[in-house]
C-alpha cells in the first residue's frame, strides 16, 4: 500500500513575513482606546445625575406633601389664602377667616420661598439638604374647578338646595425647586374650601 | 519579502511613557467618578429608604378614628443613647442635634385606632369580608372572630423590641420553646448596631382574640372565646405596650417589622397652634391628646446597609380627626395622678407607667 504525502493549500510558508507596527500605528491605538475610555468616563455622570434627580424628586414629594398638609392644618380658602399677596402667606399666622395658622416663609425677590430651616424650632430644621431647596404655590394655575351643578329646571325638585353654587374647589399645585438648576418638581392637589 | 525589525528602544520608550501618563490619568478620573457614583448611589438608596418608611407612616397615620370620647391619640417620646463608632464615634456637642449624625437615638410610638374587620388566616386582606383591608405594615392578627376595630402602634422596635420568631429571627428567643430574651438585652443589641433598629406596626383586635391552638380536627382553633372589649379599651393607659410572646398563634402574628430598612431615629412631634411650631413631648413622655392635634411631624433617620451614609427627612402630616390647638393651656403638666384611665392632654412620665422600657442587659 503507497501513501501520498498531502500538502495543505496554504502553508506557513507562504504567509507574509509579520514586521510589527509601527510608532505611528501604536500612538493611533493608543489614541482609539483613550477615546473609548474617555466615552465610558462621560457615561458615569449620566447615571450620577439620573440619581441626584431620583435624589431631589424624594426630598420634593416629602417638601410638597408636608406643604399640603400645613395648608390642610390651617384650614385654609384656597382662592383666598394661597395667593401670593396674601396675610396667610406672607406669615402673619392667620388666615383670611381669622383662624389660626402656621407662619408661611416670606416671598423672595426671586419669586420663591425658602422653607423655615433658621432655628431648631422651625418645621423643616432637621431636613437634610434644606437650603438646596426652594417653594411656591404656582399662582398661573390656582383655579376653582367646576361651577357647581347647573340650576335646576323649573318643576325639578333636584338639587335640593338649588344649583349654581360654586364647588369651592380648587387646583393647586406646589412647585419645589432645587436652588441653581432649572430642576423643579410639581405636585398638584386638588383642596375644597374649609368652612 | 520585507524583513521584520520591530522597536527600537526609543520607540519602546516613547509609548510606554505617553501610555503610563494616561493611564495614571484615566486612572485616577476613574477612581474619582467611581467614588462620586457609589456616594450619589448609597445617597440615593437611603433617600428610597426614607420615602418608603415616611410613606408607610402617613399612610397608618391617615387610617387613624377615634371614639366618642376622641381615644386614643397618643405619642410616647423615648431616646437612647448608642454605642459610639456609627454614624458618630464620639457624642456631638451640639445640643440641638436630635437626629443623625449623634449618638442620641430617637425611638418613639404613636398610638392610635383603625376600623378593619379581620383577614383570612392568611392575615391578609379577605375580599368578602366587608371592611376587611391590608394594612401597609402590621398583621391584623385575627380571623376566627372579626372585629370592628383595632388599637395600633406604629413604633421604633429600639424602644419595644419584637419578641417573638414567627418570621425566624432566631436571635430573638432564648433557644427555649416560647421563651423570648429579655428586652434589655435586645435593645442592647441594636444600641451597638444601629442597623438592627426597625419600624414596627402592632395591631390589638377589640375581640381580644388572644391565642389559639392546633387542635385535634386538625385546624388551627381560639382557645378562649373572644369577649367585647374591656371596660376603657381604648381609653389612656390600655394602649399596646410590649406584645405577647409566642402565646398560641395570635400574639405573634399581630406584629410585624419593615425588615431590611435601617431606621436609626423615629421621632413624632405635634403641632402647637399658640406656639407656631410643632412641639416634641418631653423625653422619655407620654401625652395622650383628646381630641388629636391638628397635625404631627415625623422625623426618621435612615442609613444604607454598609453604615456609611445616613439621611434625616421629616414630613408634615395632617390628621383629619385632629383638633387640638395643643396649645399651653390645653397640654398640662404631670399631676402625679397615674390611676388608667390616665387624663388627657397631660404630660406623664412614661418610664413610671412602663419602667421596662429603660432597660439594657
Amino acid at each position: 500500500m503507497k501513501f501520498e504525502t498531502v500538502r495543505p493549500v496554504h502553508s506557513l510558508s507562504v504567509r507574509r513575513a509579520s514586521r510589527g507596527l509601527t510608532l505611528l500605528e501604536l500612538l493611533m491605538a493608543i489614541f482609539i482606546f483613550m477615546v473609548g475610555i474617555m466615552g465610558v468616563l462621560m457615561a458615569l455622570p449620566t447615571g450620577t445625575n439620573a440619581a441626584s434627580w431620583v435624589i431631589f424628586q424624594d426630598a420634593a414629594i416629602h417638601l410638597s406633601q408636608s406643604k399640603f398638609a400645613e395648608f390642610r392644618r390651617d384650614r385654609v380658602d384656597p382662592s383666598v389664602d394661597l395667593a401670593d399677596g396674601s396675610g396667610y402667606m406672607n406669615g402673619i399666622g392667620t388666615t383670611a377667616s381669622g383662624k389660626p395658622a402656621g407662619k408661611q416663609e416670606p416671598l423672595k425677590g426671586n419669586g420663591w420661598r425658602d422653607f423655615a430651616h433658621t432655628n431648631p424650632t422651625d418645621t423643616y430644621y432637621h431636613f437634610d439638604d434644606i437650603t438646596r431647596y426652594e417653594w411656591k404655590v404656582d399662582q398661573s394655575v390656582l383655579k376653582s374647578v367646576g361651577a357647581g351643578a347647573a340650576g335646576a329646571p323649573a318643576g325639578h325638585l333636584a338639587p335640593q338646595f338649588g344649583g349654581g353654587n360654586a364647588l369651592d374647589l380648587y387646583s393647586v399645585t406646589i412647585v419645589v425647586h432645587m436652588k441653581g438648576t432649572t430642576r423643579e418638581f410639581r405636585y398638584t392637589q386638588y383642596m375644597l374650601k374649609y368652612e | 519579502m520585507r524583513k521584520s525589525r520591530g522597536f527600537t528602544i526609543l520607540e519602546m520608550m516613547v509609548v510606554v511613557t505617553i501610555a503610563l501618563v494616561i493611564m495614571t490619568i484615566i486612572i485616577s478620573v476613574f477612581q474619582v467618578s467611581t467614588r462620586t457614583v457609589k456616594s450619589v448611589e448609597r445617597k440615593l438608596a437611603v433617600y428610597e429608604a426614607a420615602r418608603n418608611i415616611l410613606d408607610i407612616v402617613h399612610a397608618q397615620v391617615m387610617m387613624a378614628v377615634v371614639n366618642e370620647r376622641s381615644e386614643q391619640f397618643s405619642i410616647k417620646s423615648l431616646n437612647y443613647t448608642n454605642t459610639p463608632g456609627f454614624p458618630v464615634k464620639v457624642a456631638n456637642p451640639d445640643v440641638t442635634a436630635r437626629y443623625g449624625r449623634t449618638l442620641r437615638r430617637e425611638a418613639d410610638a404613636l398610638q392610635y385606632g383603625v376600623l378593619n374587620a379581620g383577614c383570612s388566616i392568611w392575615r391578609d386582606w379577605r375580599p368578602d369580608l366587608p371592611g376587611s383591608y391590608v394594612h401597609a405594615v402590621g398583621y391584623i392578627g385575627m380571623y376566627h372572630t372579626h372585629p370592628g376595630a383595632y388599637k395600633a402602634s406604629i413604633r421604633s422596635t429600639l424602644a419595644y423590641p419584637k419578641r417573638d420568631d414567627y418570621d425566624g429571627s432566631g436571635y430573638i428567643m432564648t433557644g427555649v420553646w416560647n421563651v423570648p430574651r429579655p428586652v434589655g438585652e435586645l435593645r442592647e443589641e441594636m444600641l451597638n448596631d444601629v442597623t438592627q433598629i426597625e419600624l414596627m406596626n402592632v395591631l390589638t383586635s377589640t375581640n381580644h382574640e388572644s391565642w389559639e391552638a392546633w387542635e385535634n380536627n386538625g385546624m388551627w382553633g381560639p382557645q378562649v372565646t373572644p369577649y367585647d372589649p374591656i371596660h376603657h379599651f381604648f381609653a389612656p393607659g390600655n394602649e399596646p405596650k410590649y406584645t405577647i410572646p409566642i402565646y398560641g398563634d395570635i400574639g405573634r402574628k399581630n406584629q410585624a417589622r419593615m425588615s431590611g430598612i435601617k431606621l436609626m431615629d423615629l421621632d413624632f412631634a405635634y403641632w402647637d397652634e399658640q406656639e407656631k411650631t410643632f412641639k416634641d413631648p418631653p423625653d422619655n413622655s407620654v401625652i395622650y391628646f383628646a381630641p388629636a392635634p391638628k397635625a404631627i411631624r415625623a422625623t426618621i433617620t435612615v442609613c444604607d446597609t454598609e453604615r456609611r451614609s445616613t439621611v434625616t427627612l421629616s414630613r408634615v402630616i395632617h390628621l383629619h380627626i385632629g383638633a387640638n390647638p395643643a396649645t399651653s393651656s390645653w397640654i398640662k403638666s404631670d399631676d402625679g395622678d397615674y390611676a388608667v384611665p390616665l387624663p388627657s392632654n397631660q404630660i406623664k412620665n412614661v418610664l413610671t407607667l412602663e419602667p421596662t422600657l429603660t432597660e439594657i442587659n
